[in-house]
């Protein structure tokens, strides 16, 4: 409270919170009540803030904003960055090299157990595997900065390319060697999906 | 979520929900009608870029308004306003009725509240808006305005002063 003579009157905060209604200071609210100055403050408060509550919020702007931002945004296309194409393009990476790892790991304990050399047709070993690997991953790489800034119906169809692109990458590491990956049971395609609805939910690749 | 996708179409229905909410706070903010559109613009182009990232903590038009206050800020900072537009357009109602549209009722008293709220201090003009204009909580005007609950308290309540000391002078 504030004091004029012997009389401690209210302060700003308070005759705001008292007219909002936002205080539970029951001794500011007697205050209110026995003095007639800062009643009156209160009071008249009370009534602007209803007042203000009734402005207008809404206002329609110019007809020309709208052409406006589309272009701005058709503009911004090259700055714009799917978040989902890029997880997607990490979960692909991701698997490609833990298929390649895991077929690498198990051609070089095979390869120890082989009496002498290799069969004529074996795989050339894992470094042949790995680099196979990498160039599926630096595809769909590729395939993710194509599909920056398109549109709803060419982003699906983006998914779905890059879905086959990874299913293909299985089929090869399969091929190679013991793989875990059967794109036949969909495991790559429950992959894709999930980090697809991580990122539709804005959640971390 | 359409839009997140990059679904232009999909924007575009955002914009034409929450367009007149933005420009009405841009407006109230700014003062200025033309640097109000320009941060109308400023921001949905801003919410577009940064819509992959949006989680949805809060409401897409509260998330919008946000953008609108700090966008405001930086306008006018560039700008270097000391007066204000608005005050010159509420000088002749008829103006101030074309800033608004046929749907405001420009009657003298309101006329002289809303010229009395272009003139506050910025901090206490945000604060006052937000609160008891666009109805935000404290809590929330607090998280727009990137100030604690007590401050927006305290910009609020010296609004209040400020326009009940104008207002019974006019």
């Amino acid at each position: 409270m504030t004091e004029t003579g012997s009389i401690r009157h209210l302060t700003e905060l308070q005759v705001y919170e008292l007219a909002a209604g936002e205080t539970l200071d029951t001794a500011a609210a007697g205050h209110a009540a026995a003095c007639p100055s800062c009643g009156a403050s209160v009071e008249d408060t009370r009534r602007l803030l209803t007042t203000i509550g009734s402005l207008d919020t809404h206002l329609a702007p110019p007809s020309r904003a709208e052409p406006e931002l589309m272009r701005r945004i058709r503009a911004d296309r090259g700055t714009r960055r799917p978040a989902r194409f890029r997880t997607l393009a990490g979960v692909a990476a991701a698997m490609v090299c833990f298929a390649a790892g895991a077929v690498s790991h198990g051609l070089w304990t095979s390869a120890r157990n082989w009496p002498g050399s290799p069969a004529p047709d074996a795989p050339t070993g894992p470094l042949a595997i790995q680099r196979a690997g990498t160039d599926y991953v630096a595809a769909i790489a590729s395939l993710a900065d194509e599909a920056d800034g398109v549109s709803g119906e060419d982003l699906r169809t983006g998914r779905e390319v890059a879905f086959a692109a990874m299913s293909g990458a299985a089929y090869e590491l399969r091929r190679l060697g013991d793989s875990d990956l059967d794109p036949e049971t969909s495991e790559i395609r429950r992959l894709v999906e999930d980090a697809w609805r991580r990122a539709a939910e804005g959640g971390a690749p | 979520m359409q839009a997140r996708e990059g679904d232009r179409a999909a924007f575009a229905r955002l914009y034409a929900l929450h367009r007149d909410l933005a420009y009405g706070l841009a407006v109230r903010l700014t003062t200025d009608p033309d640097m109000a559109e320009e941060v109308l613009l400023d921001a949905f182009a801003s919410a577009w870029s940064g819509l992959p990232g949006f989680r949805g903590d809060s409401g897409f038009g509260t998330w919008v308004c946000g953008i609108i206050v700090n966008r405001a800020r930086e306008a006018l900072r560039r700008r270097g306003r000391a007066g204000n537009r608005l005050e010159t357009l509420v000088e002749e109602p008829a103006s101030f009725g074309d800033a608004w549209g046929d749907a405001v009722s420009h009657t003298e008293d309101r006329v002289d509240l809303e010229r009395a709220i272009s003139a506050l201090p910025p901090g206490a003009r945000e604060a006052l808006l937000l609160r008891h204009v666009y109805g935000f909580s404290c809590a929330e005007a607090a998280d727009l305005l990137e100030v604690s609950v007590g401050t927006v308290k305290s910009q609020t309540s010296r609004a209040c002063a400020l326009l009940r000391e104008k207002l019974s002078h006019d």
